[in-house]
């Protein structure tokens, strides 16, 4: 019996090749974590069309399907980050209409719905008002424009502005034409921003936004449901009670229904008119 | 014009008998479903179908073509066939030409299948008739005759191989010379004037980009249309003359 060392050595060098391919593909990656690479500059729609072929529109669909849409409403790298894809997005194609409305729907979904700092605030307004320059005619975008005003900015001049365009847009559901068309004439502040949170929690289509609403309608019930049962107060005691708590002890009401924020209600002893308080 | 459609019919035969051919279109047809799911996404916003299909039928029409084109005439010569061809009484030119139309169409049936798939796909997705899409289409294959033309003209000079990069690199040239002009202009100077006289002197690919409107139905002027075509014919024209200037010159 021979040994073919020749033949032995040709395996034995394969061996060696490839746990030296292994060995060294593993301290590189040792080496990168201990010295990670330069960040890679931020692309501009400049750069994404300087290499696109033209294909500007199947450009901003992708990147917003593949990342910038995704972003919403947790901003995990940041608003500044988000509202910077968003442009490219926008330049790259500005006739599409859904990142504009998206944006605004769902944006001024911050962890605490009651707090908004005014720079967010006026940037979801900047990204309605191009959207309603230069996108589509997508009745979507200058109906959550003007809920942005009504809701946000207490600007009920150009909320009713917007609502008026979102009317004269094609596909507007008649439901919402017909809240849009008359939104001048409901009487009450709070029952036009009760009927704006109903409409959001009908046509949202993210959980996050639809929560929020149904928490606002929710809570706009409960504020007329307290009324209510502070009017029986008055009848059964000749006063409105000084605190909402002045109604259980009055056996108006077994319990006060819980905020869907937390908040706590106060009542007007000389109107019996429920608004929240911190 | 008789021998030209006897070597247009039989480049196309050979053409669509190509396995390549099929993977390509399996792909392409795969990818408009797939761009049908991209759109649930966005909860099924037509802009993006639509985007996502014309960008699939331009980018796979194109690697198509390349395919095909790149080889088109040099692989007559390897493969000693031209010999066979040039005995008879037919011209170089009418083999060109020949070769060119047959290739042109292989391709046309190609963006055709995908086309066909696409406006189905499109309609069953409640966009109707996507007529701006088959507009923007019909300028895409306008481009795609322009592009054979320019594979027949590279792969009379080059290999296969050479033919395929240098017309990628014509493709996005082509498609950026806008940004550049814009570019050159705050330059200015002698470099403007360069880069003027590349522009118009070079393919520009961009007028026949319609998609971004198309999405938008947004509609062109019927004179556009016309200098569009005109654009592609004339430039065609001019790529086949070179290419056979090339052509009668070679040595077999």
């Amino acid at each position: 019996m021979t040994i073919d060392f020749g033949s032995m050595a040709k395996k034995f060098l394969i061996i060696v090749f490839l746990a030296a391919a292994v060995f060294s593909q593993y301290f590189y990656d040792g080496e990168k974590l201990k010295n990670p690479p330069l960040a890679f500059p931020e692309i501009s729609a400049g750069m994404v069309r300087a290499f696109n072929l033209g294909l500007d529109s199947a450009s901003a669909g992708f990147l917003w399907v593949n990342g910038v849409m995704s972003e919403l409403p947790f901003l995990r790298e940041g608003l500044d980050k988000y509202l910077n894809d968003l442009s490219i997005v926008n330049n790259l194609d500005p006739k599409f209409s859904f990142p504009y409305y998206w944006s605004l729907l769902v944006l001024p979904n911050p962890p605490k719905p009651q707090k908004f700092d005014e720079y967010r605030l006026n940037k979801i307004i900047e990204i309605g008002e191009r959207g309603v320059k230069e996108a589509d005619t997508d009745w979507r975008v200058s109906f959550y424009l003007a809920v942005s005003y009504h809701l946000y900015k207490n600007d009920y001049v150009s909320a009713a502005k917007y609502f008026d365009l979102a009317v004269r847009q094609p596909g507007i559901p008649d439901s919402i034409k017909i809240f849009a068309q008359n939104y001048a004439f409901v009487p009450r502040l709070r029952d036009k921003t009760r009927q704006i949170w109903e409409i959001v929690y009908k046509t949202a289509q993210d959980e996050e936004t639809k929560n929020r609403a149904l928490a606002y309608v929710t809570r706009f019930e409960e504020l007329d449901f307290l009324e209510q049962a502070a009017k029986m107060y008055k009848e059964k005691y000749g006063k409105f009670p000084a605190k909402a708590e002045d109604m259980v002890s009055g056996k108006i009401l077994k319990t006060i229904p819980p905020d869907p924020f937390d908040s706590q209600f106060r009542i007007d002893p000389g109107n019996g008119m429920v608004e929240v308080i911190k | 014009m008789k021998n030209i459609l006897i070597i247009a019919k039989n480049t196309f035969k050979e053409a669509v008998r190509d396995r390549i051919l099929y993977g390509i279109l399996g792909f392409s047809i795969i990818y408009v479903f797939f761009s049908v799911l991209l759109s649930k996404i966005v909860l099924g916003d037509l802009v993006v179908l639509k985007s996502f299909g014309l960008a699939g039928i331009y980018l796979f029409g194109m690697i198509t073509a390349i395919f095909l084109g790149a080889s088109n005439i040099y692989k007559e010569i390897e493969r000693r066939t031209l010999y066979f061809v040039i005995s008879k009484p037919v011209s170089r030119l009418e083999l060109m030409l020949g070769k060119f139309l047959g290739l042109f169409a292989a391709v046309v049936l190609i963006i055709a299948v995908m086309t066909a798939v696409y406006l189905a796909v499109v309609f069953s997705n409640g966009g109707g008739f996507d007529k701006f899409g088959l507009l923007a289409i019909f300028y895409q294959i306008l481009e795609t005759g322009l592009f054979v033309a320019l594979l027949s003209l590279f792969s009379t000079i080059s290999t296969p191989l050479v033919a395929a990069i240098i017309a990628m690199m014509v493709l996005f040239a082509g498609h950026s010379f806008s940004l550049v002009l814009r570019t050159a202009k705050q330059v200015g100077g002698i470099f403007y004037g360069l880069i003027q006289a590349i522009y118009y002197l070079f393919p520009n690919l961009e007028k026949f980009d319609l998609r971004n409107l198309a999405v938008h139905g947004a509609a062109v002027s019927g004179i556009s249309i016309l200098l569009t075509i005109i654009y592609a014919i004339a430039y065609s024209a001019f790529l086949l003359w070179l290419a056979n200037f090339f052509f009668q010159r070679k040595e077999l």
